[in-house]
């Protein structure tokens, strides 16, 4: 009986883990707004994730906030284009109180601008799936904290549509 | 008990040893393959799915893993627990891949930060053996990229800090080692046999040539990110091992000896670390110098006559730079303006040179600046060549400093007197895991300085004499060395 307890409490942590990493992971996805980003894509593989793209944005690298160091949070006010993605519009070191707005953190810093990480410059699919990379955009909730994250790859505005390889024993 | 019995007995020890090494195996297949599954990353399945598929198993395995011991299935059950410990850590993978969280080193960090606290949770939940190696080996996974991650986001990295990180993993071990036996649990052992593995893998990395000189080359603020990771990661040692030492006092096992010891030990490698600061920058070019190397005009004055170097003041179209160091003349650019010139100029087809530069001297001037590549002193010493630090500018032993080669020999012997020590300890307590530890880096260390040797002194003549000198070395140092091993494992049973 004692046993059983011990394997029911361990699975009960386990599962409190795993089912707070998903629910800290999918919080703006279900509570945020969505935006769409536009990007410069690149290509490379992650050994336990699998086939993944990197997305730089066009907000990746914006004019520097005054007094910004590396490792600094720092949230970007975005406004909506005439394209219905959304640009750089402003930067500042609190929480704005209004608009969308994004976090991230200054990872370089050269002359007068800054490069950001927003958390989704990653978007993984299946290995072997093929796609162009033309007119890349990338739809994406942001909670009201300003954590983003992807909830969808469109082109030219739609959701992008992927050609899988047949699967074999030697896919 | 007859001599059948204990025969019996020994055989039904060695299937079931046999039975648990065959089902670890089926394990890391499995997980192995789950993680090529993962990888595939297939469209035709939700993700909400995948994440039950893959919880379902980790459960699975994690229930039989702990009901089959009960039915007399022990070596199965250890190896379905190790399988659910592995589960676990790809299913977090796996909710990384759904949810696109950052691939960035810091990223990966938070994902084996996880991984590492369910699977440790685990291991002391069950007590499980392979459970704790695979916690152990997260953890270790988890400090490295973490320490990169720093590294890279404040763009500062240190040779040196990542080797005191491998050194204070050694001390926690160690006191987690001296916690667990305090209290004799099963775990003792493998946080022991880390503890050695670590202090000698730490002392092996330092035996490298190339290492020594570049380990402080970066400067280190100890408020910066990755220091202070290490910093915290050593307070929470030190803390451990006093609580360690404390605890292993009261329990009164006789390891007063073994601790003093290992004390010792720590303040010599400290030490020695640390020292190595005093050999930074040791390696480099020596370059001859040239008026350029002159930035101020006072400078550019005083510089060696045999380079006859003039301070020019350019005018451009926006007005009169500040002026640089360079040689006499040669800031004439035709014929007519360096014919006119006050100094002794003169005119050569498509330059203007002051009269008396010989071109032949410069070259010899750049020969025997470079004699004296990878030598700092005696280069600075010259008033006509220039010093340039280069971590990587290594040729060979024969160029290296003198006091790199102190500081090489004296490792290698700290080195020598760590493995000594790890194997007389594995026969004073009859650890046969021990002594092998001890004797694998031992053969490391032989193999290692004999590449070493010939990489240094190339050539056919003296590579082939290296080969069959060092050849019958090998072997006779290898059937020394199974002579030995067979001797103290002898002494052991």
């Amino acid at each position: 009986m004692r046993l059983f307890v011990k394997l029911a409490v361990f699975l009960g942590i386990l599962f409190s883990i795993t089912g707070g990493f998903v629910l800290y992971s999918s919080w703006p996805l279900i509570f945020g707004e969505t935006i769409v980003l536009e990007t410069r894509p690149v290509d490379p593989f992650d050994v336990l994730r699998g086939q993944y793209i990197v997305i730089n944005y066009e907000i990746s690298t914006i004019p520097l906030l005054k007094n910004a160091v590396l490792g600094d949070s720092v949230y970007v006010v975005l406004q909506e284009n005439e394209n219905k993605t959304v640009e750089y519009n402003s930067t500042s070191f609190i929480i704005p109180s209004r608009g969308y707005f994004i976090k991230g953190t200054v990872r370089n810093i050269a002359d007068d601008r800054m490069t950001l990480e927003y958390g989704i410059e990653q978007y993984f699919f299946e290995r072997n799936a093929e796609f162009t990379m033309q007119n890349l955009t990338v739809a994406v909730k942001i909670s009201s904290s300003g954590r983003a994250k992807i909830s969808e790859l469109l082109q030219n505005g739609k959701p992008i549509e992927m050609k899988y390889k047949k699967i074999g024993l030697t896919s | 008990m007859g001599i059948k019995d204990n025969l019996l007995n020994s055989n039904k020890k060695a299937m079931a040893t046999f039975g648990t090494i065959v089902a670890v195996m089926g394990s890391v297949l499995i997980a192995v393959g789950i993680a090529w599954f993962l990888a595939k990353n297939w469209h035709q399945i939700s993700s909400f799915l995948k994440i039950i598929i893959l919880l379902t198993f980790t459960s699975a395995a994690y229930i039989a893993g702990v009901m089959l011991p009960t039915k007399g299935y022990a070596g199965t059950g250890k190896a379905l627990l190790l399988l659910g410990g592995l589960l676990y850590t790809l299913s977090i993978f796996l909710i990384a891949q759904i949810f696109f969280t950052s691939s960035n080193l810091q990223g990966q960090a938070w994902l084996w930060l996880i991984a590492f606290i369910g699977v440790a949770i685990s291991t002391y939940f069950f007590e499980s053996i392979p459970l704790l190696i695979i916690s152990i080996l997260e953890f270790m996974i988890w400090t490295i990229i973490q320490f990169s991650a720093f590294s890279e986001n404040f763009k500062m990295f240190s040779g040196g800090m990542l080797t005191f990180l491998f050194l204070v993993m050694g001390i926690l071990f160690y006191s987690l080692y001296l916690l667990h036996s305090s209290k004799e649990h099963v775990f003792a052992k493998i946080y022991q046999w880390w503890t050695l593995f670590y202090f000698l893998l730490f002392t092996f990395i330092l035996t490298f040539q190339l290492v020594l000189p570049n380990l402080w080359t970066e400067k280190v603020s100890s408020f910066s990110a990755p220091a202070m990771f290490v910093e915290c990661m050593a307070v929470v040692s030190i803390v451990l091992l006093c609580f360690g030492i404390k605890y292993n006092l009261e329990s009164g096992k006789n390891q007063r000896k073994e601790m003093i010891g290992v004390l010792i030990l720590l303040f010599v490698l400290v030490v020695f670390l640390l020292s190595t600061m005093s050999i930074k920058n040791e390696f480099g070019f020596c370059n001859a110098k040239e008026c350029y190397s002159f930035s101020t005009k006072e400078d550019c004055k005083k510089s060696p006559d045999i380079l006859h170097c003039d301070w020019n003041i350019e005018i451009t179209p926006f007005g009169d730079n500040n002026g640089y160091c360079t040689q006499a003349c040669s800031y004439y650019y035709n014929m007519t303006a360096c014919e006119n010139a006050d100094q002794d100029c003169v005119w050569l087809d498509y330059y203007c040179s002051i009269k008396g530069y010989n071109l032949q001297v410069q070259q010899e001037l750049y020969i025997s600046c470079q004699k004296m590549n990878n030598n700092k002193e005696s280069c600075n010493n010259d008033e006509l060549c220039s010093w340039s630090s280069d971590p990587f500018f290594f040729s060979n032993s024969k160029t290296m400093p003198v006091n790199i080669w102190i500081f090489w020999i004296l490792i290698n012997v700290i080195f020598i007197g760590v493995v000594l020590l790890i194997i007389g300890y594995g026969t004073i307590v009859k650890s046969s895991a021990i002594i092998n530890i001890g004797i694998v880096f031992f053969v490391l260390d032989i193999v290692s300085r004999y590449i070493g040797f010939i990489m240094d002194f190339k050539g056919y003549v003296g590579l082939s004499m290296i080969f069959i000198s060092g050849g019958i070395l090998l072997l006779g140092g290898g059937y020394l060395i199974e002579r030995w091993r067979k001797k103290l494992l002898e002494n052991v049973k």
